[in-house]
């Protein structure tokens, strides 16, 4: 059965029950509360603390949507301050460090993520606890 | 504006890095213009900033792409299924292409919104510029 795809979504109805896997975070967590897997769209929250992720070599197009929270986009060409407000766009092929040192929320879209179910199904499990003691 | 080339698109993209230079053909609102800031005809993922002030529109109606809207001033009232939600700052509405979802606005209201997936992006942007609605009969 179809999950049902809610209306309105606030911070905080829908728990971040997902990790990062590749970026290098003291604290990464996620969900995502609207996922299309054929064409790997997602829409979801994710709050991040002190860390860092690369991006550029990934096949998909990122938007994150700064909620909340200062943070620092590192290209070839220099850095970007991003602040509440502002969008950052992550698109293929270009080289990008986000950086965050304060905790940051972010509303986040990603499209063309492939195979979006399993990559949310690892990290979901790489978020619990039992698992992560394992 | 056509689809973007890779090298237009920005890195960051802020309120009035791009002017709000589309408006409703319609007319469904007292003030609405927005922009699109981000357009890839790979994915079919638009984005963009609305602004508007008192007025409704009905959306879900069967279209080609649902949106996402995440309300960054003001309050939107969304109805569906029967019952009248608030989404205040902060707050994301997503409207389905086969949900009906009327979105009203009593107040001045700021939107980052996307729409996903649109087949024909360029296509889209051209009628609307020449203040046809899309879909409509040319």
């Amino acid at each position: 059965m179809p999950k049902q795809v809610p209306v309105v979504v606030k911070w905080g109805d829908i728990p971040l029950d997902m990790t990062s896997i590749i970026g290098k975070f003291k604290r990464s967590e996620f969900n995502a509360f609207y996922t299309e897997p054929e064409r790997g769209f997602v829409v979801g929250h994710w709050l991040i603390e002190d860390g860092y992720e690369d991006y550029g070599t990934f096949p998909e197009t990122y938007i994150f949507y700064i909620v909340e929270g200062q943070a620092t986009a590192q290209t070839d060409e220099g850095d970007y301050p991003v602040g509440p407000g502002d969008s950052l766009l992550v698109i293929p092929g270009r080289r990008l460090r986000f950086v965050v040192k304060e905790p940051v929320r972010v509303l986040y879209i990603t499209s063309g993520a492939l195979d979006i179910e399993k990559a949310q199904e690892i990290r979901r499990q790489a978020a619990r606890p039992s698992d992560k003691a394992a | 504006m056509a689809n973007q080339a890779a090298g237009e698109i920005p890195v960051i993209e802020q309120w009035d890095t791009h002017p709000l230079d589309l408006t409703d053909p319609k007319r469904r609102f007292k003030v609405s213009r927005w922009n699109y800031f981000l357009k890839d005809p790979a994915t079919g993922v638009v984005m963009g900033y609305w602004e508007a002030e008192q007025g409704q529109e009905d959306l879900g109606q069967g279209g080609d792409f649902d949106e996402v809207m995440h309300v960054v001033l003001g309050r939107l009232y969304v109805t569906c299924e029967g019952r009248e939600l608030v989404a205040n700052p902060g707050d994301t509405v997503i409207i389905q292409r086969d949900r009906p979802t009327r979105i009203t606005v009593r107040e001045p209201v700021r939107v980052f919104f996307v729409c996903y997936p649109m087949p024909d992006i360029a296509g889209y942007e051209a009628d609307i510029r020449a203040g046809r609605y899309p879909g409509d009969e040319k």
